[in-house]
């Protein structure tokens, strides 16, 4: 594991109006390395991904990507994202564009390739995540877990530095969670930056080099699956786990 | 849809039937003092409105109908809706010339003199007027031109023709008329002819002016010669005090009656039949082109304002969707929301009114062009909200998704929310082109001849109203019927593309 930080996260906070969800964060992201984070629902976790990309704005706190504090004013955030890859619980497919048009219109849009290197780029990435022949069907003709494996080609798309997953299984049905965790799995094996909120404990278990368990506005716990999952210390993670195990 | 077809014209026919038949209820006038207690027809804004309204309110009861034109108030003496028609003598002997069940009172009604109208502040023109007038009275040219029109024996045999050396060195004199009252004015192939036109055209060119006509409503000509929209209007007008208050008047040209048209206790039998009815209403003198005419004008300003109306409905939507989303854009947005309320506030007909006679009070802008403004604008009200509607149901997580991947706020609406929404849209969309082709027939209040007013000026030469009003609906109903199956065939177009 090397031990370059990647995103480097200084006492984040976040409200919506009088109502504080995060409070006082603070977290570094090694590059390479796969994060889980678990929790009960409301516990901030979602906010918490979001705020990775300034989907969500901060109130407080700074977070570094690269040494570089991305919620300062001034910054260029479309060019931040473009680096930050993020999928979704719903896919957010774009419907009125074919599989293989959804993977190159950022690119293209954004000049960082032309028409035909993004479509090349787009078929090698197809073929990865095994849709190659759905190149230039719509969206809705897939089930949801193809749907899943095109979102996350998508944001391979733009060649991410890291990439942030929002409970991708969730609105999946359960034969389907199957092939859009064994994709994430290669990708973490292949050594992408991943942050998870997840409540497939199985996959934080098996994949996570470390797991974050959030609850009262920030981390609760963090340690390794093992230390998370085998030795709990606090009582709301053993109640937690008691409940989703 | 053929079935549909031939089921609505059974019910227009039915219509038509119903629509022909004549009830017999009421009172029968007679003599003037019957007027006591009847129901009188006029056209509004004449001086037979201004005598009946004498009458109107009185014990016995007396009901006043005001109608836009003398053919409608025709009609409707026919039908039985109404008891007598109070209107000036010439336009009843030419509207009661085919009616064998109506006639004219001997005893006339009340003398009058008409005169031309000119703006309060313009003494130079109607000096100048006046000096022409003198000149024409004095040589016999007025009397020529009125025996060109009334009188058995001299009818047509002597037009007045412009002397060949005159010079138009002196500009345009626009005149304001209302071309639904012969022998005064009227449609004779397509121009409008009659006493006051050949008059006017002396007139201009004793002053070296080349005559331009505007055909608009009656009541509108005082305000059109007022707001400088015309030099002069010439209508069969008389002069009273309450129009002196806004206008001035020339010399008197004519003298005139006013006259009761009544039911013909005496009539026998029906007018004339159906299929002659037909051809005196479309084919003779090739009456069929105002219909036609007037179908182009609207389809052209319907057409025209659909798509400015999509450009400035585009602008505002993605204004106002960028306020509720972002909170950016707060003064254009408050402007938006302005025109917004004031559009959708206020009648499509009053923004036309105020547009040409305010807006463009002192500026000369074709007809046309007025009227496409007005239902751009119009229209774009409503397309705006339709757009935001649109945008604003596109999932949140598209716009996410997009600027996720690094794109602009602005690079993700066009290539992401717009296509979605213009598509969820476009059902709304066509709906609203239907509509505004059908609110264009609100045009000839500005004088514009839409196909609306392409059928009343048929009505206005042949007093029938039934014929003219049914050809207008049955064109109307078949561009709708065709819209609407077009923008059917687009969505399902649109639909099969994402499957």
């Amino acid at each position: 594991m090397g031990n370059e930080v990647l995103i480097k996260v200084e006492n984040l906070s976040k409200s919506f109006g009088n109502n504080q969800v995060l409070n006082n964060v603070n977290l570094q992201i090694e590059k390479g390395e796969v994060i889980a984070i678990i929790g009960p629902s409301g516990c901030g976790k979602s906010t918490f991904i979001r705020t990775l990309n300034q989907l969500e704005e901060v109130t407080g706190g700074a977070i570094y990507l690269d040494g570089e504090d991305i919620t300062k004013k001034g910054v260029d955030i479309n060019n931040v994202r473009s680096r930050v890859g993020m999928v979704f619980q719903h896919f957010n497919l774009f419907p009125h564009l074919t599989i293989k048009k959804n993977l190159t219109l950022a690119p293209v849009k954004l000049g960082l390739m032309s028409q035909s290197e993004a479509d090349q780029k787009a078929e090698e990435l197809l073929k990865r995540v095994g849709l190659s022949e759905k190149a230039d069907a719509y969206p809705d003709s897939l089930s949801g877990g193809q749907k899943q494996r095109i979102a996350i080609a998508r944001s391979l798309a733009m060649n991410p530095e890291v990439m942030l997953f929002d409970e991708p299984t969730s609105a999946l049905d359960p034969e389907m969670v199957g092939e859009v965790l064994s994709l994430m799995k290669e990708l973490a094996d292949d050594g992408m930056t991943m942050v998870v909120v997840t409540h497939e404990m199985g996959f934080a278990k098996e994949v996570a080099d470390r797991v974050l368990f959030f609850d009262e506005k920030g981390i609760k716990e963090e340690g390794t699956p093992a230390e998370i999952f085998e030795f709990p210390q606090c009582q709301r993670l053993k109640d937690f786990l008691s409940k989703v195990l | 849809m053929k079935k549909k077809l031939s089921l609505l014209l059974l019910a227009l026919t039915t219509a038509l039937m119903v629509g022909c038949g004549s009830k017999d209820t009421g009172k029968l006038v007679q003599t003037m003092d019957d007027l006591e207690g009847a129901r009188i027809g006029v056209q509004l804004g004449t001086i037979g409105d201004i005598y009946a309204s004498d009458y109107e309110g009185d014990e016995a009861g007396t009901v006043i109908e005001r109608y836009n034109k003398i053919a409608d108030a025709v009609q409707a003496l026919k039908q039985g809706k109404i008891d007598a028609v109070i209107v000036d003598e010439q336009p009843a002997i030419a509207s009661t010339e085919n009616e064998a069940t109506l006639t004219i009172l001997d005893e006339p009604f009340a003398l009058e003199e008409y005169a031309i109208c000119i703006a309060k502040d313009n003494d130079e023109l109607l000096t100048k007027v006046n000096e022409a007038l003198a000149e024409l009275k004095e040589d016999g040219t007025v009397d020529q031109i009125i025996n060109n029109y009334i009188g058995d024996s001299t009818k047509g045999t002597c037009p007045y023709v412009s002397p060949e050396d005159v010079s138009y060195d002196n500009g345009t004199l626009v005149v304001a008329t209302n071309v639904a009252f012969p022998p005064y004015e009227y449609y004779d192939k397509g121009e409008p002819v009659g006493i006051d036109m050949e008059l006017i055209t002396a007139i201009g060119d004793k002053l070296g002016m080349k005559v331009k006509v505007e055909d608009i409503e009656f009541d509108s000509i005082i305000n059109a010669v007022d707001s400088h929209k015309a030099d002069v209007g010439i209508a069969g007008m008389t002069m009273t005090e309450e129009r002196l208050k806004s206008i001035n008047f020339s010399d008197s040209y004519v003298t005139s009656k006013q006259v009761i048209i009544a039911a013909d206790p005496k009539a026998t039998g029906e007018g004339i039949g159906f299929i002659d009815n037909l051809k005196r209403n479309f084919i003779d003198d090739d009456r069929w082109t105002f219909l036609t005419k007037g179908l182009v004008n609207t389809l052209i300003i319907a057409l025209c304002a659909v798509l400015a109306g999509m450009v400035i409905g585009f602008m505002v939507a993605i204004v106002r969707v960028t306020y509720d989303k972002t909170g950016g854009l707060s003064v254009l947005n408050a402007i938006c929301k302005l025109y917004l309320t004031i559009i959708r506030g206020t009648p499509m007909m009053i923004q036309l009114l105020i547009i040409y006679y305010v807006v463009f009070k002192s500026v000369n802008v074709p007809k046309l062009l007025v009227a496409i403004i007005a239902f751009s604008i119009n229209s774009g009200a409503y397309v705006a909200e339709i757009m935001r509607g649109g945008i604003m149901s596109i999932d949140n997580g598209q716009m996410e998704a997009g600027r996720s991947l690094g794109l602009t706020y602005k690079q993700t609406m066009i290539s992401i929310i717009l296509p979605q929404a213009i598509k969820n849209v476009l059902p709304s969309l066509g709906n609203e082109f239907i509509s505004l082709i059908k609110e264009t027939s609100i045009c000839g209040y500005i004088g514009l001849m839409d196909l609306t007013r392409g059928g009343d000026i048929i009505r206005s030469i042949t007093y029938e109203a039934f014929l003219p009003l049914i050809a207008v609906a049955i064109i109307y109903l078949f561009i709708v019927q065709l819209l609407t199956l077009g923008v059917g065939q687009l969505e399902k177009n649109l639909r099969k593309n994402e499957q």
